[in-house]
């Protein structure tokens, strides 16, 4: 066929155009599977969801209502409290998965034994399928026989000890002695580090010099700080409606207002177990981003004399940023479509406080039987993620840098 | 300060170092590991060691089963001096044959040679394995210890996970094949033909990507019921058999193949089929590998579609028949974690076979 055309090229022009046409014709056919499948399970779906959002739709079309679900959704308090948990959500996790997976990375890509083993390890929760991931997570969130609370409260005892003796003990004057000679050391070589590392360093060396110096004075304090390391844990976690800083409240004693509840104790959970199933995926990504970096850049930086946190600060992390922005932009995106786990976790509860956008949707849907309010909430969710890519497009696009 | 010094100096900071660096890694790895183990350990507690405060860490049946073999160790010492010797022997053998993982595996098959060994009897009847096995037992009293694999057989039974296997097995794999059949085809066209329109209609295809699932999954789920294709294979199949981002990739591998291999083939009188199926589809099998392995990936994990389009328990793929056994089975967390052990196995099993593949697949293209 192809052949043809091309031996009768020279003497005759129309065969060419019948040899383009037929090349156009040959393509069509190749798309057109797709085409077809594309169009009925995507497009055609697209349109009709938003011909949905705009009727009165249970099981069937009732009537239409132009806009009024869109309206229904902006005064529905449950929907406002679904995007509320979805924003608390995506802030827990998407920087903690990212800080967390970029830290691990950069140790992983040291020269170290054993990577592909660790870097296996760290994958294994990606895999996993949500399901019986939940349902392990469940078991060890359980409240009463759960791993967690038996853990932390384990935790919490020990500290308490070690924290108890602060009051009596010698070595809390050796210990505050060791943090101001090592803030002193801090501070006199700062010149040799990223600002951000003497801060943290400085922070974490001041404060527990602050601490220990406080509890010293205060011994009443310290004895409140040790019973409630103790008793803090267990907590209800999967089962606990109440926000964190509510709940901290109730506990200590100060009122909160009610925006400022904090996401629930069963909404932590779940983001916990968010950032344990994505953070291999995360961790993969960074180290290829890391193998992309020259190393010339780095042998150059040595040579200059920059020292370990220096070359991370102002090499490596500028450099990742591509990286950063891909994962950020992507698990953001994720973030905000977050359904299974909620769905298998919690079913939305503890009184709606894991309700997520996408699960608020799945519910009206599901088991409400209300598609058309579903698909316009759909919509609404379709805008926000939209809007917040560009966002986040123009406001990273410009922090990029690319080699 | 002497050189020698110094370096002693720098030597004792990098082996700190060093140290901290594993220690972190590890810690970081264990916890990460933690619910697995937690749940394989779960699913063979019984159910009062399940839901015992504070927990049980080793099940009995783990126990109870190691102080037997030691029983019977310490009560025929002969053994202990010949399963030595063997040991050393495979695992001197295994040493020789190849060393890392496949010297593990054959000591793996040696010692369970003589394991069976044992259990036939050839080293007589008073030394045979069930012989001593049913003595140490009565004599440290676990004579009614339930079945090593009982929770396993009683998850199993209790909801029908070998049809949600075979419709899991089903759907994935004949969605990544759908998904090759109808995106090779396409993302040939789209970088080797040449037609009107080509690049408005790929951007098209791009931007249905932008199109998330919580917006069609409902128009979708009322289509599918308008064609009667609630509880068959089809409403699990056929909406999802073509994967832009598949088509995305493979289009890239075809662009990558030089235009004279084409030229040269057109000479030969090699249409576009033959040329797609001849040289395109097997200069592209990384692309084909990594991306199938994703699209497999993600029927196995899809829930919220199956569970649309499933009533019957028949028809239910694994994860939904997961969900729907988690939420009936009440309280009985062993059976949950055994159950959700046999779940999660096969797939961790499989991505230990080509997780090299896997993952560099994710690292070069960003797929998920």
């Amino acid at each position: 066929m192809a052949s043809k055309a091309s031996t009768s090229r020279p003497s005759a022009p129309r065969s060419m155009v019948g040899a383009k046409r037929r090349e156009a014709l040959t393509a069509f056919l190749y798309i057109l599977p797709a085409i077809i499948v594309l169009f009925v399970f995507r497009l055609y779906p697209f349109a009709n969801a938003f011909y949905i959002s705009l009727h009165k739709w249970s099981i069937l079309k009732e009537f239409y209502v132009g806009l009024q679900n869109y309206i229904d959704l902006f005064s529905d308090k449950a929907f406002g409290q679904s995007f509320g948990v979805t924003l608390y959500y995506v802030f827990f996790t998407v920087p903690f998965t990212m800080a967390l997976s970029l830290f691990i990375a950069y140790l992983l890509f040291q020269r170290i034994k054993l990577r592909g083993l660790f870097r296996t390890l760290y994958f294994m929760p990606y895999i996993t399928s949500l399901v019986p991931a939940a349902v392990a997570w469940q078991y060890i969130f359980n409240f009463q026989v759960g791993f967690m609370n038996y853990a932390l409260k384990g935790i919490g005892t020990f500290l308490s000890r070690v924290l108890g003796t602060v009051g009596h003990e010698p070595w809390v004057y050796l210990w505050m002695l060791l943090m101001l000679a090592w803030l002193v050391w801090l501070l006199l070589t700062a010149k040799r580090r990223a600002w951000g590392a003497t801060a943290l360093l400085a922070l974490f060396a001041g404060g527990s010099l602050a601490l220990a110096l406080f509890f010293r004075l205060r011994p009443a304090a310290l004895a409140v700080v040790t019973t409630e390391l103790v008793e803090f844990f267990p907590v209800k976690w999967l089962q606990e409606p109440r926000g964190v800083i509510q709940y901290l409240g109730q506990r200590w004693g100060f009122t909160v207002p009610s925006w400022a509840k904090g996401p629930s104790m069963a909404l932590i959970a779940v983001s916990i177990v968010s950032i344990w199933h994505l953070l291999g995926y995360d961790v993969v990504i960074y180290l290829a981003g890391l193998g992309n970096v020259p190393g010339e850049l780095y042998e150059a930086a040595r040579i200059d004399g920059a020292n370990e946190s220096q070359v991370f600060w102002r090499i490596t992390l500028p450099l990742l940023s591509p990286t950063t922005y891909f994962l950020m932009l992507i698990s953001t995106i994720g973030a905000f479509r977050a359904f299974t786990l909620f769905f298998t976790m919690t079913g939305g509860g503890p009184l709606r406080t894991t309700t997520s956008v996408a699960y608020f949707i799945f519910d009206r849907f599901w088991n409400a039987i209300r598609a058309g309010y579903a698909s316009a909430a759909a919509f609404v969710l379709l805008a926000v993620i939209l809007v917040l890519t560009f966002v986040q497009q123009r406001a990273m696009a410009n922090r990029v840098t690319y080699q | 300060m002497t050189a020698g010094a110094f370096l002693l100096r720098l030597k004792v900071s990098n082996a700190i170092k060093r140290a901290l660096l594993y220690g972190v890694l590890a810690f970081g790895a264990i916890t990460v590991t933690f619910p697995f183990a937690w749940m394989v350990l779960t699913s063979f507690k019984t159910y009062g060691e399940a839901i015992a405060s504070p927990p049980v860490f080793i099940p009995q049946a783990f126990s109870a089963r190691a102080q037997i073999i030691g029983h019977m160790l310490a009560s025929h010492p002969i053994l202990i001096p010949v399963l030595l010797i063997w040991a050393g022997l495979g695992a001197y053998i295994g040493w020789r044959l190849r060393k890392g993982w496949w010297g593990a595996l054959y000591w793996l098959g040696h010692m369970l040679l003589f394991l069976a060994a044992w259990k036939v009897g050839l080293f007589g009847r008073a030394l045979q394995w069930d012989t001593l096995w049913a003595q140490a037992r009565s004599s440290l009293g676990y004579a009614d210890l339930p079945g090593f694999w009982q929770n396993y057989i009683d998850a199993w039974a209790r909801a029908p996970f070998g049809r949600y296997f075979v419709n899991s097995a089903i759907m994935c794999i004949v969605t990544p094949i759908l998904i090759l059949a109808t995106g090779a085809p396409a993302a040939y066209a789209f970088a080797r033909l040449r037609f009107p329109g080509r690049d408005a209609i790929f951007m098209i295809f791009l931007l249905t990507m932008m199109i998330p699932e919580e917006v069609i999954l409902i128009p979708n789920f009322i289509t599918v019921s308008r064609l009667k294709w609630i509880d068959s294979y089809r409403a699990l199949i056929l909406p999802w058999i073509v994967n832009v981002v598949t088509i995305f990739f493979l289009r890239q591998f075809f662009r990558s193949i030089p235009d004279d291999l084409q030229d040269a083939a057109k000479l030969d009188g090699c249409g576009h089929l033959r040329f797609l199926w001849s040289i395109g589809l097997p200069l592209s099998v990384p692309a084909l590998v990594s991306t199938s392995l994703f699209n497999f990936l993600g029927a196995w994990n899809s829930v919220q579609w199956p569970l649309y389009v499933t009533n019957d328990p028949n028809m239910r793929p694994l994860m939904v028949g997961m969900k729907y056994f988690a939420d009936e089975a009440g309280m009985s967390v062993h059976l949950h974690n055994a159950a959700a052990t046999f779940t999660t196995v096969p797939i961790i099993i499989l991505f230990l076979l080509v997780q090299r593949k896997f993952i560099e697949g994710i690292a070069r293209t960003g797929l998920k």
